[in-house]
């Protein structure tokens, strides 16, 4: 429920404030975000959540992002790939981890 | 039942992760819409019969107008006095509202294996630029403090860009006097030399000003191998 009046905040603060689009690093970010709730999800069924361990996860995976496009921009190669790949897989993982556990509780 | 309650009761990062999501969310809608703001067809088709209405109403005042000068009977050369000729020909300075557009080489670097010439500004953007200008009406146009006259050449010199055999270096500042929002538009025009330009990270910068200086032609003119002659019918 927190989750949803957070986005809902997000989305006025968005249309509150104009920001320069680059669409390289939102994508980016979103995606790290998204790989962020996932994980948190999961790792709440596995009973191992952590506030901290999932803040600074995001930061530190932001951050490297950010020099992964820097770096790219450095050689002429789209690098970030890389990372969009790697939140791919773990968001399709974790996904799979909290339908096993929807799957369990309610097959029942 | 109570693990799923204690689950869906997430800590503070979620939610704060919530507002980052949503946020780039509601950017990106804003941006969408500011992109789907082109004019719509019906529009596009009203423009166009508006236009051809004015044509006409331009085409009779045309004959009136001459009807009018073959009453009075005056010929198109007397209206041309001296000084209308030296504002033609670009020997006096003129102010008016125009636009300022300014254009810089590229800040993208070439990748490898690319011809970095690419990215660099050369003659033919300038004169694609100067053309539009043009077809928007321009009354007068410089490039670096150099008057565009009839006779003016724009081309690559090296490195740097040779105008009335005078040479600059990027920046170039391309000033034009005219209806300032047409100029602008001609420029700024979607497919336009604008966006052109732009695939290559060319940067230019399109600003209107109520009041532009262009400063006359400071050159000398040559007419070595032409002559006057009376006017034939070819």
């Amino acid at each position: 429920m927190k989750a949803l009046i957070g986005l809902i905040i997000g989305i006025f603060l968005g249309y509150a404030f104009q920001v320069p689009v680059n669409e390289e690093i939102f994508a980016v970010i979103m995606l790290a975000a998204l790989d962020s709730i996932c994980g948190g999800f999961s790792a709440k069924i596995n009973l191992n959540f952590s506030d901290k361990i999932l803040i600074s996860g995001f930061f530190t995976n932001v951050i490297f992002v950010l020099i992964l496009i820097l770096l790219g921009k450095f050689f002429g190669l789209k690098l970030y790939y890389i990372a969009l790949l790697i939140f791919g897989l773990r968001i399709f993982k974790n996904i799979s981890v909290i339908k096993g556990f929807l799957l369990k509780k309610y097959s029942t | 039942m109570e693990k799923i309650r204690q689950i869906l009761g997430e800590g503070w990062s979620i939610t704060f992760i919530c507002v980052i999501v949503g946020f780039i969310l509601s950017t990106e809608f804003r941006q969408e819409e500011e992109i789907e703001t082109v004019p719509p067809n019906q529009k596009i088709e009203e423009l166009s019969t508006e236009i051809l209405k004015i044509k006409s109403e331009r085409d009779e005042f045309k004959k009136k107008f001459l009807m009018l000068q073959e009453e009075f009977d005056i010929s198109p050369e007397e209206l041309v006095t001296m000084e209308d000729l030296r504002v033609k020909a670009g020997l006096t300075a003129l102010e008016g509202s125009g636009v300022i557009v300014r254009m810089d080489d590229s800040n993208i670097s070439a990748r490898i294996g690319e011809n970095p010439n690419l990215y660099v500004i050369h003659d033919e953007d300038i004169l694609r630029i100067i053309n539009e200008l043009r077809a928007a009406g321009a009354e007068a146009i410089s490039i670096n403090g150099q008057r565009l006259i009839a006779t003016s050449e724009i081309r690559c010199a090296g490195p740097t860009l040779s105008v009335n055999n005078v040479r600059s270096a990027p920046p170039f500042e391309i000033i034009a006097i005219g209806d300032k929002n047409s100029l602008a538009n001609s420029i700024k025009m979607r497919g336009g030399v604008e966006d052109a330009l732009k695939v290559w990270g060319i940067q230019i910068d399109v600003k209107s000003v109520e009041n532009v200086y262009i400063p006359p032609y400071s050159g000398n003119f040559r007419h070595v191998f032409a002559r006057v002659v009376e006017e034939k019918n070819l």
